[in-house]
């Protein structure tokens, strides 16, 4: 690498080390839209399943939008969960998540936005961070049987937002959605 | 030891059996039944309607919804599981999670031989990939995704899918804004006064926690208003026991000088209640909350042999006492009889609360006369003085009782044409009250919150059904695929047993059609795009014709007929014809009034029959035509009782009629005691009658207070006619002097 270049690396990393992770308590933001790869690997399923999408959590609903390989679009609100597949009208899902949708809804959008005193009523709640300039992992244990079984554990991973999720079921499936930056 | 004397050891012993075993009864277990639905009659007419509508009545009755609102949507669910935790240490609480997983691992089980409507259209059309489509959208699909469990055993996802079609249209809707639901089901009855205690402790100690941060909870359940009920029943109990005892002791405090007759005739108040309430234990395991309540008013008539007894110590103080029962035996027993007789009269009317008032009641006036006829004369003693005001209650009976009234207008033709004319005033006038719903007037917070949930959610429990019929298990399902096919779109809704264990032959159908069309040429193009191998997923299936347990309530049999019900909306039951061949639509509140329009027509037929009866028993008893006389006072009585009320707004009804049976038992009483003994050596008697009369008045009276109508009813008409009874039996003694 020539030294020019080397100059320009350096200075390309200053605004890096200048916005160095802040906790994961100092989160803000009511409204979220980011764009997901969701990685499934199932016990059993040779090759993991992938899919991409958008996702938007706003005050009391948190919409699931997977764009590829199927168009789904998947609403969840206190009220229940609907899908409409491409672009079809929303149809009621029966989630057998015993009445948990409205629980959801509230972890997700907590989840997102690092309100994690929310969440301290239903999980333990561990925070990694061991300095400033490292991403944060915070990890969410179910305090309840039947979320525990229903979520499994969770492990959020993130610096100035959230960046990814890891969901990891008592089976051994474990779901690992990243998250990007989403254009308004 | 002689006859007397072994008699009233075996008396006395009885009593203290009695006690006993009443008390333990109550102590180990509380044996009080609280359900309103033992007020109204059974359907004789239709055994497997009958039974149909207890099932149906049980099922509605055990529902349970629980709304929380404000709060955040974390701490509503936190205060939401612990209501659920705390309902679900009585023990007596199922939540609709744990059904669901029940329900779950029966359509599980049937995942390859059952079939959703809609999807045995697909199928039929050969659109089987649709299935296939759908199956692996989920498998790739966001926060909705099966876990991979189902990979071995359901890759297609056939139980979400029933899980779906099947399950999710019968809960209640999840309502939108900031509500949690706890929803499930008792799993004991909610008319038991334990199941109520425990449930209602359960609710008060969950509001002691999470009241405060701002939360709000409704109620929606039989439980919360059969526990209102019971409370009023409880109040109406104690009200009536405290005041028929304050009477009783003033009373005999004003009749004798000593306190020693008071204590006999409350303890002799005791053994009788005890000795009927172990009776009715006995025969019919456990009592109603209305048997107590009538046992409360019973106080007034089982004290008046006592009364009767000791009342002629003070008319003939040095007379013994063997001497002075004597005296008094053959109108007090043949008084008994006549009562007894008319309780018997109850229990030709198929109405389980009343059955047991007639035993409680007959069985309680069999031992109280036991009691005042052998043991009472060992109680008693020394004959108690006459108190401060004995004489002037016995000129009180005199004035009142000894002799005819002098005016014309109180002759007995005068009384019978008031009567008559009441009567046809009454007939074009007044009107009957038949509809159940108006019986019981329901605390207006529950009800509010009630209405308040079924705003919210839709959950209405009805108790409206369709019924199906069949010649056997199978030829019911039949049936009622049938039925659900013709009524269309209307019955897509609709919870029904054939729609989770259809007919064997639509099991088979459904099972051949699943396999061709849909395994056969869905299931290894699936599995390939999941990259696994092939499987056999569907290879054990366990149709069967059981329902899951969470529904096992839908179908029942009755001798030979299988049945099944079919729970209606009332938003739905407007769009459902009334009937066809082998169902029909059956409203219990109507058919309950209905019946109870039928019983109280017969009931008035009964009572003629009664009136009929005891005359003839008079005349064989007496044998002389004049006897009849006897019957004036309470056939007058009778008739003003049942006719006036419902001048002064209080409807006629079959209630009214089971108190005119009692008024035909207990009030021809009196006039026997006229005709026994008439004039100046019936003067004591008489005073007995009037205190008899005036402590049942007062007793049975005071049920007229009751907020429940048939307890209202009963008591109004049986007061008034014992009044009646009692002012009219100076006719009897004027014709036989």
């Amino acid at each position: 690498m020539k030294p020019r270049h080397l100059l320009f690396a350096a200075v390309a990393s200053l605004p890096l080390a200048a916005t160095a992770c802040p906790p994961p308590t100092s989160l803000t933001g009511s409204a979220i839209r980011q764009n997901f790869t969701e990685t499934r690997s199932l016990t059993g399923l040779p090759t993991p399943l992938r899919s991409t999408g958008q996702l938007v959590v706003t005050p009391g609903q948190v919409e699931w939008h997977t764009t590829t390989p199927f168009n789904i679009d998947t609403f969840i609100t206190a009220t229940g969960m609907t899908q409409s597949i491409d672009d079809g009208p929303a149809q009621q899902v029966a989630t057998g998540n015993n009445g948990m949708d409205a629980q959801i809804t509230g972890i997700v959008a907590s989840l997102m936005q690092g309100r994690w005193n929310d969440l301290r009523t239903m999980f333990q709640i561990i925070i990694t961070q061991t300095n400033a300039n490292q991403n944060w992992r915070v990890t969410l244990h179910p305090l309840d049987a039947k979320l525990a079984g229903f979520l499994g554990n969770i492990t959020v991973e993130g610096c100035t937002g959230v960046t990814s999720f890891q969901l990891t079921q008592p089976n051994g499936d474990t779901e690992l959605i990243a998250f990007t930056p989403a254009p308004p | 030891m002689t006859t007397p004397r072994l008699a009233a050891i075996l008396i006395a012993l009885f009593y203290l059996a009695c006690c006993l075993y009443v008390g333990q009864r109550f102590i180990t277990g509380n044996p009080v039944d609280t359900n309103i639905l033992s007020l109204l009659p059974a359907d004789a007419r239709d055994p497997v309607v009958n039974d149909a509508m207890r099932r149906a009545g049980n099922a509605a009755s055990t529902q349970l919804v629980f709304a929380i609102e404000g709060g955040t949507p974390q701490a509503r669910q936190t205060a939401a599981d612990a209501l659920t935790a705390n309902l679900a240490t009585t023990g007596l609480f199922r939540a609709s999670a744990d059904d669901g997983q029940e329900m779950w691992r029966f359509l599980f089980a049937r995942r390859a031989a059952l079939l959703c409507p809609a999807d045995r259209v697909a199928l039929a059309a050969g659109n089987g990939h649709a299935l296939e489509a759908d199956a692996l959208r989920q498998w790739y699909g966001g926060l909705a995704a099966p876990n991979s469990q189902l990979l071995a055993t359901d890759p297609l996802l056939l139980t979400n899918r029933l899980l779906q079609c099947l399950v999710l249209p019968a809960l209640p809707a999840t309502p939108s804004g900031d509500v949690t639901l706890v929803t499930g089901h008792l799993t004991a009855s909610p008319f038991e006064l334990n199941t109520q205690n425990r449930i209602g402790k359960a609710v008060i100690a969950w509001q002691t926690a999470f009241a405060s941060p701002g939360l709000r909870l409704s109620r929606a359940g039989a439980v919360f208003n059969a526990a209102y009920g019971a409370d009023q029943a409880r109040q109406n109990i104690s009200y009536i026991g405290t005041i028929t005892t304050i009477a009783l002791l003033l009373i005999y405090f004003v009749m004798f000088r000593s306190l020693r007759p008071a204590l006999i005739a409350i303890t002799m108040v005791i053994c009788g209640l005890a000795a009927g309430t172990a009776v009715t234990l006995l025969c019919f395991g456990t009592i109603h909350i209305m048997a107590l309540l009538f046992g409360a008013a019973l106080i007034g008539m089982v004290v008046d042999y006592t009364t009767y007894f000791l009342v002629t110590g003070i008319g003939a103080p040095n007379t013994p006492a063997a001497a002075r029962r004597k005296h008094i035996f053959r109108p007090l027993t043949l008084g008994m009889s006549t009562s007894v007789g008319a309780f018997a009269v109850l229990l030709l009317f198929p109405v389980p609360a009343f059955r047991q008032i007639a035993v409680l009641g007959g069985s309680g006036l069999l031992a109280a006369w036991l009691g005042a006829m052998w043991l009472l004369p060992f109680l008693e003693g020394k004959p108690a003085p006459a108190g401060p005001a004995a004489c002037a209650v016995e000129r009180a009976a005199i004035a009142l009782l000894a002799s005819a009234p002098k005016s014309r207008l109180m002759s007995p033709p005068v009384l019978a044409g008031a009567a008559i004319l009441v009567l046809a005033t009454a007939l074009c006038l007044g009107h009957a009250r038949d509809d159940v719903r108006l019986f019981q007037a329901p605390s207006p917070s529950i009800t509010a919150e009630a209405d308040h949930i079924s705003q919210l959610t839709g959950f209405a429990p009805t108790s409206r059904f369709i019924l199906v019929r069949g010649s056997s298990a199978d030829d019911e399902a039949r049936n009622e695929q049938a039925l659900r096919q013709n009524l269309g779109p209307a019955a897509t809704n609709l919870l029904a047993a054939s729609a989770f264990a259809p007919a064997t032959a639509t099991t088979a159908r459904d099972a051949a059609l699943i396999h061709t069309a849909l395994l056969t040429p869905q299931l290894a193009p699936l599995l390939a795009q999941l990259n696994l191998s092939a499987s056999n997923a569907y290879a054990s299936v366990t149709p069967g014709s059981a329902l899951p347990a969470p529904l096992t309530w839908l179908r029942g049999q009755t001798g030979a007929t299988y049945w099944s019900i079919i729970p209606l909306p009332d938003s739905i039951a407007a769009q459902i014809p009334t009937g066809g061949p082998n169902w029909q639509v059956v409203d219990p509140a109507a058919r309950y009034s209905a019946l109870i329009a039928h019983y109280r027509v017969l009931a008035t037929y009964g009572l003629i029959g009664a009136v009929l009866s005891t005359s003839v028993i008079l005349l064989a008893v007496y044998r002389r035509a004049r006897a009849l006389i006897i019957m004036l006072p309470t056939t007058l009585g009778l008739v003003t009782a049942l006719a006036l009320p419902p001048l002064l707004g209080l409807p006629f009804s079959f209630f009214s009629v089971m108190g005119a049976f009692v008024v035909a038992g207990a009030g021809v009483d009196y006039a026997i005691f006229q005709w026994e003994h008439p004039g100046k050596r019936g003067d004591w008697t008489r005073v007995g009658i009037l205190l008899a009369a005036s402590m049942t008045c007062i007793s049975i009276g005071l049920l007229a207070l009751s907020s429940v109508f048939p307890v209202r009813s009963f008591g109004v008409t049986v007061a008034l006619g014992i009044a009646l009874s009692l002012i009219l039996s100076s006719l009897v003694h004027s014709k036989n002097d």
